[in-house]
C-alpha cells in the first residue's frame, strides 16, 4: 500500500515540470507580441518561430507527463 | 538458452505502420502515372495541381534551409519523411493505433537521422578532422548523440499522451452516457465534446510535430556542412 501511495505521489510531482514551462512559453509569446508591435511587416516568420520554439520547448514538459504515465500505468 | 525467454510479439502500430506505407505506395506509383500522363503546357488541375502545390511548398521551404550541395537527395527524402509522419499522427482519427506512439517508431526515424547527420559530417570533414571534432572537447560526443533521443522522445511523448488522455476522455464519457442514458448500449454523449479535442490533438499537435521533426532534423544535417 505504501508503494501504491508513493508512486502517485512521484507521477504528481513529474508533472510538475510544465511549471518552468509555462512560464518561459509566455516569455516567448510575450516578445513575439512586441515585436510584431514593432515591425508588423514581419508577421508571418514571426509567428512561424514563435511556434517552432514553443514546439521545442515543450519537449521538457512532455517528458516530464511522460514518465507520470509511465509511472501511473507500468507499476 | 541465452534467449529462452524472448517473447516475440507482433504489435499491432506495426502492421498498420505497414498498411500505411503500402497506402502511400500505390497512391505515389498512381499519381506518377498521372502525372507522366499530363501535358507539361496546359494548366494543371485535380491531382497534378496538388501534387505540383505541394511539390512546390516542400522545395521552397526545405531549399531555405539546407545547402545547396545536399538538396537534391535530402528534399524527397524529407518531404516523403514528413508526409508518413503526418499520416501516422493523424491516423488516430480513422479509430486506429497510432503508429508513432510507439517507440521503436519513432527511435528508427531518429536513428536514420543521426546516422545521416554524421555520415554527412564524415563526407564534408574527412575522417581525422571528423574524429578530432568527436573527442576534444569530451561533451561532443553527447552533442552527437542527444539529437537521436530527444527527436525520438518528443515525437513519442507528444502523441502517446495525446492518446491516453483521449482514451482516458472516452472512458468518461463512455460512463456518464451508460448513467444517462442506460438504454443506448454505446456512447452518446462522446463523440460530440470529442470532436473538438480530436481537432487540436489529432490534426494540430500532429502537424506541429511533424513540423518540429523535420524542421530539426535538417537543421542539424545543414550545420555539419557549414
Amino acid at each position: 500500500m505504501t508503494d501504491r501511495g508513493l508512486i502517485a505521489i512521484a507521477a504528481a510531482i513529474a508533472v510538475f515540470a510544465g511549471f518552468a514551462t509555462a512560464l518561459g512559453e509566455g516569455n516567448a509569446a510575450a516578445r513575439a507580441v512586441e515585436a510584431v508591435g514593432r515591425n508588423p511587416e514581419a508577421n508571418d516568420k514571426i509567428r512561424l518561430m514563435m511556434i517552432v520554439g514553443c514546439g521545442i520547448t515543450e519537449t521538457v514538459a512532455i517528458y516530464g507527463l511522460l514518465i507520470s504515465f509511465i509511472l501511473l500505468f507500468v507499476y | 538458452m541465452l534467449f529462452s525467454n524472448l517473447v516475440i510479439e507482433i504489435q499491432p502500430t506495426l502492421l498498420i505502420s505497414l498498411a500505411v506505407i503500402t497506402c502511400l505506395c500505390v497512391f505515389f506509383v498512381y499519381a506518377g502515372k498521372k502525372i507522366e500522363a499530363s501535358d507539361p503546357l496546359e494548366k494543371p488541375k485535380g491531382l497534378v495541381l496538388i501534387i505540383e502545390f505541394m511539390v512546390d511548398t516542400f522545395t521552397n521551404f526545405f531549399g531555405s534551409i539546407l545547402p545547396e550541395k545536399l538538396q537534391k537527395y535530402l528534399i524527397p527524402y524529407f518531404s516523403c519523411i514528413a508526409i508518413y509522419i503526418f499520416l501516422c499522427n493523424t491516423i488516430g482519427l480513422i479509430g486506429l493505433e497510432s503508429p508513432t506512439s510507439n517507440l521503436s517508431i519513432t527511435l528508427a526515424l531518429g536513428l536514420v537521422t543521426v546516422t545521416m547527420t554524421q555520415l554527412t559530417a564524415l563526407r564534408t570533414k574527412g575522417a581525422f578532422q571528423y574524429i578530432k571534432g568527436l573527442l576534444i572537447p569530451p561533451t561532443n560526443i553527447l552533442g552527437a548523440i542527444s539529437p537521436l533521443v530527444s527527436l525520438s522522445v518528443r515525437l513519442f511523448g507528444n502523441i502517446l499522451s495525446g492518446s491516453i488522455l483521449t482514451g482516458l476522455i472516452y472512458v468518461f464519457t463512455g460512463w456518464l452516457s451508460s448513467l444517462i442514458f442506460g438504454f443506448i448500449p454505446i456512447d452518446i454523449i462522446g463523440p460530440p465534446i470529442m470532436a473538438v479535442l480530436h481537432a487540436y490533438f489529432d490534426l494540430f499537435a500532429g502537424f506541429l510535430q511533424t513540423f518540429i521533426f523535420v524542421t530539426l532534423s535538417s537543421v542539424y544535417i545543414s550545420m555539419e556542412v557549414e
